[in-house]
Parts: C-alpha cells; structure tokens; sequence
C-alpha cells in the first residue's frame, strides 16, 4: 500500500522550470532512492514532498490524505546533521516533538527510550560539538524518526561522512530500519550506497528534470553485502551509470 | 608539559613589559628628568590612590550605577530594535543607516546637551551610556540573526514550526556569541561614557571628581582615577567573558573538544 504518493508534480523557480510530470510512490516499510546528477531537481522535489515548497502543478498524498504545501507531515533530513549547537542531544532529538507541543518531560522519555536503539546511549547530556560526524548524523536520524515514524525523506544522509564511517553507518542504518520499518526516501549521489540499501531506485534527469526510470532491486535472497559482491549488482550499476551519463 | 610553556609566556610577558614600563617611569621621575608637577612618579599615584581610596570608592560607585542602568537599559532596546528589525524588513531598510550615523555623533558633542536638558542628575549620564552601549549590541544581534543557517531554519519549518518557535530556537541562541562580542565593546565604552558626561556637571562621580582634582593641579589624583576607570573597565569586560561563559555552556565544551583534537 502507498504511504507517500506524488503525482504529476511541476516546479518553477524563478520563472525556469526545475522538475514536471514527476509521479513518485512509497509503499510501507520500503527505502527507496533517488539517484540523478546535481541540479536535476532533487532537492527541490524534497521540498516539495516535504511541504516547504508548493508545486506549481500536482499533489502529494500521504495514506491517501491531500498534504500539498503543507509541513509538519513528513520528516526530511538533510546532508548536514543541523543539530542545535546550544542543545543537548537530548533536546535536539525532543525538538520536533516539542514544536508539535508534546509535554517536555513526556517528549523526553520517549526520546530516551530509543537512545540505546539507536546507538546513542551516553550521549544524552552532551552537546552535538562533542560528537563525531557519525554520531551527530545518527542523532539526526533519530530527530527524523520522533518527527514522524511514517515517512521519512532523507537528503543525501551520509554523504558527509568518511569512507569507513559511511559504511559503518549503512550497516547500523538498516540493522535500525529493520526494526523499525521507517518508510524513506533517499537521495543519493552514491550509486553503491543506493543499490546496497534499497528496495528500488528512482533514476532522475533531464532539464526540467523528471524521473525517467524505475528499478526494482531483487536480492533473491542474498545478503546486502553478497548483493554488493554479485554480478547482478554491477549489471544493475552500469545501467544506472548508462542513463546518468 | 611542552605545550602549556608558551602559554604561560604569553600570559606573563604583557605582565612583565607592563611591570618593566612603570619601573622606567618611576627611575625617571626620581632622576628629576620629568619635572614632578607635570608627570608624577608611580609611587605618588599609589600614595594619593591609597589616600584618596574612600572618596574614590564613593564616586566610582556612582559612577558604575550609571553605568550599569546604562548597559541595561541599552541592551533591552538593543533586544527590542534589533527583534523588529529583523522582524520586519522594511525597518531594517528605513532605520539601519540612521542607528550607522547616529554613532559618528561624537559623544563629547552630545553630552553637554545632554546636561542642558536633562539636568545634572543621574539622567544624562545614564542617556549616554544608553546611546554608546546600544549600538554595538544591536548591531551584534542583527548580524548574529543574520548568520542563522537557511537549511537549519528550513528544517525547523519541515517540522511545523511558526516564526517565533524559528526565531526562538535558531535565531535567538544562534546570535549569542555575536551579541556577548557587541557587549563587551559596551562595556568597555560604558564606565569611560559615564565619566565624559560627569566632567560636564553633577555632584558625584569618577568623572566630578577629575575635574575638582584638575583645577587643583593633583595630577597624582588625576592618575590615580584614570588607573582606576581602567581597573574597572577590564574587570566590567572579565565580567561579560563570564557571563557568557556561564549563559553558553556549550561553547567551552566546543572547546575543549579542539583542545583534545589538537
């Protein structure tokens, strides 16, 4: 069943058009990627899903209900962790709940009871100066995930980080989402990264961008790190490359 | 080990210049070079600040009470201006240049009208510790407004967040570094502000009792205040420092996290 749905979406901006006849679906409990070279429009489609921005032309639905322009719906996570300086991890992580006017001390708790979850045990009282780039990055996720446990649109999550700490992160990233089902939506500029986490990838280009191609990824069974080592992977890549190039 | 050695030295070396400058001073006012009555010699201006020291406590306190109504007041306008300016553009644009020229109004200009229509009173002293401490904060508040990240504030408003939940949580604690900065140049200005207006008339003060000292030629006592307006300008400014020490816990942590890295 759909969670997320797009349909026909057209974006101006300054009188140019970035993004038309975008058509988008997420069904529950699927990571799905965006992959496309910079400047076809992905971010401004992730505005647009996450109702910063309001199309032009078409609709987003989110279980079938209109929230077009509409924020506060959908979580949206970006390449840079944006934790509040001033803020524990704690508060930084409570902070959507308490905008949606959620008590502090009950905001909190349910904060705390994911912290072990999501690898963040004893970063609680710290501040986000005193974390790693890998850490600050989970803490984010987590912020995500208290924001909405529906649907999640993450803007290139991990590309900030280091080889060894990205790949670090992916493992932990899908031991989490195993468990927790989190519906998302990824850009991403790493073709690697988006066959090893996926469920499908969207391939976007063109000026105005649109989303040209759609690809089911099947590991038959197969393990993510076997999937990355198999011939069916590369196959798959080079087609993706093919189209972006 | 290694590491902590330069630092000390740094510390010590504009103690030791300091120490070594007023050495000179006094081998050369003992050696009759400079005549007493223009320069007197450090040990006069120690005797005559230890023998004066009551009459100066009872002035600077007035004059740090003006100073610090001063202060505070300028930092609650310098919160309010600078909050509607950056609420409302139009403001900014209309009244930025005029707060940018009102400084280039020499305060010496100003203070004597300042008397004139204020009277000799605490008023136009503590005026003009409002009109040099606000401009330095509002400016500081406004640029730190400024510097809030666009992505940062988008986040906040993919969650639902109004303007004020935006300002509060981005903007308001983002600025908290350039407005300590902004008061710290107030407070710097303030104690020698409150002086300047007090030359020109009233009955208390630091700056009252530099003009009596003056017509009478103490030049000792004339340098014994102007030591003590220094003292208490760097401790106002110690104090600010702590202040923000106290009110950004984040920033020593920030710290110290560069310090273990390195």
């Amino acid at each position: 069943m759909a969670v997320l749905e797009a349909q026909d979406i057209a974006q101006t901006f300054d009188g140019e058009m970035i993004i038309e006849h975008v058509n988008l679906t997420l069904n529950e409990g699927e990571i799905v990627c965006l992959v496309g070279s910079s400047g076809v429009g992905k971010s401004t489609l992730f505005h647009v899903l996450s109702g910063l921005e309001r199309p032009d032309v078409g609709r987003v639905l989110l279980d079938g209900e209109e929230i077009t322009g509409k924020p506060g719906r959908v979580s949206y996570m970006l390449q840079k962790d944006l934790l509040l300086p001033h803020r524990t991890i704690l508060s930084n992580v409570c902070l959507p709940l308490w905008i949606r006017g959620e008590k502090k001390s009950q905001a909190r708790a349910k904060a705390l009871s994911l912290f072990e979850e999501f690898g963040l045990a004893g970063t609680e009282k710290k501040y986000p100066a005193q974390l790693s780039g890998g850490m600050r990055q989970r803490a984010a996720l987590l912020r995500t995930y208290l924001f909405s446990d529906r649907v999640a649109l993450l803007d290139e999550p991990f590309s900030a980080l280091d080889a060894i700490t990205k790949g670090q992160m992916h493992t932990w990233y899908m031991q989490v989402m195993d468990k927790y089902r989190l519906s998302t939506v990824f850009v991403s500029h790493d073709i690697d990264e988006a066959l090893k986490l996926s469920n499908r990838i969207y391939v976007m280009t063109g000026k105005p961008g649109t989303i040209t191609e759609e690809i089911v990824i099947d590991r038959k069974g197969m393990t993510r790190e076997e999937y990355c080592l198999n011939s069916e992977f590369l196959l798959k890549k080079r087609h993706i490359l093919d189209i972006l190039s | 080990m290694k590491r902590r050695l330069p630092s000390i030295i740094s510390r010590l070396l504009p103690l030791g210049v300091f120490i070594l400058l007023i050495l000179l001073w006094e081998v050369l006012c003992d050696a009759g070079v400079v005549p007493a009555y223009m320069l007197p010699s450090p040990r006069s201006v120690w005797e005559a600040f230890k023998g004066d020291f009551p009459l100066l406590c009872e002035h600077g306190k007035v004059t740090l009470q003006e100073a610090f109504y001063g202060m505070f007041i300028g930092v609650a306008l310098a919160f309010a201006v600078a909050i509607l300016m950056d609420a409302f553009p139009l403001l900014y644009e209309g009244f930025y240049p005029i707060i940018v020229v009102t400084q280039t109004i020499p305060t010496i200009a100003i203070a004597p009208l300042l008397v004139l229509w204020m009277g000799y009173d605490m008023a136009p002293k503590v005026t003009l510790v409002v009109i040099t401490s606000f401009f330095p904060i509002t400016v500081g508040l406004l640029e730190g407004f400024k510097a809030a990240d666009p992505d940062m504030m988008n986040l906040l408003r993919s969650m639902g967040a109004n303007k004020l939940q935006i300002f509060w949580h981005v903007k308001l604690f983002g600025a908290g570094a350039s407005f300590f900065s902004g008061l710290k140049i107030s407070a710097a200005y303030a104690v020698v502000s409150a002086v300047i207006s007090e030359w020109l008339g009233g009955f208390l003060g630091l700056g009252v009792y530099m003009v009596r000292v003056k017509k009478s030629y103490s030049f000792d006592k004339m340098f014994a205040v102007i030591f003590l307006i220094c003292i208490i300008s760097l401790l106002l400014m110690k104090a600010v420092d702590g202040l923000q020490k106290l009110c950004m816990p984040w920033e020593r942590q920030k710290e110290r996290r560069m310090r273990d890295k390195s």
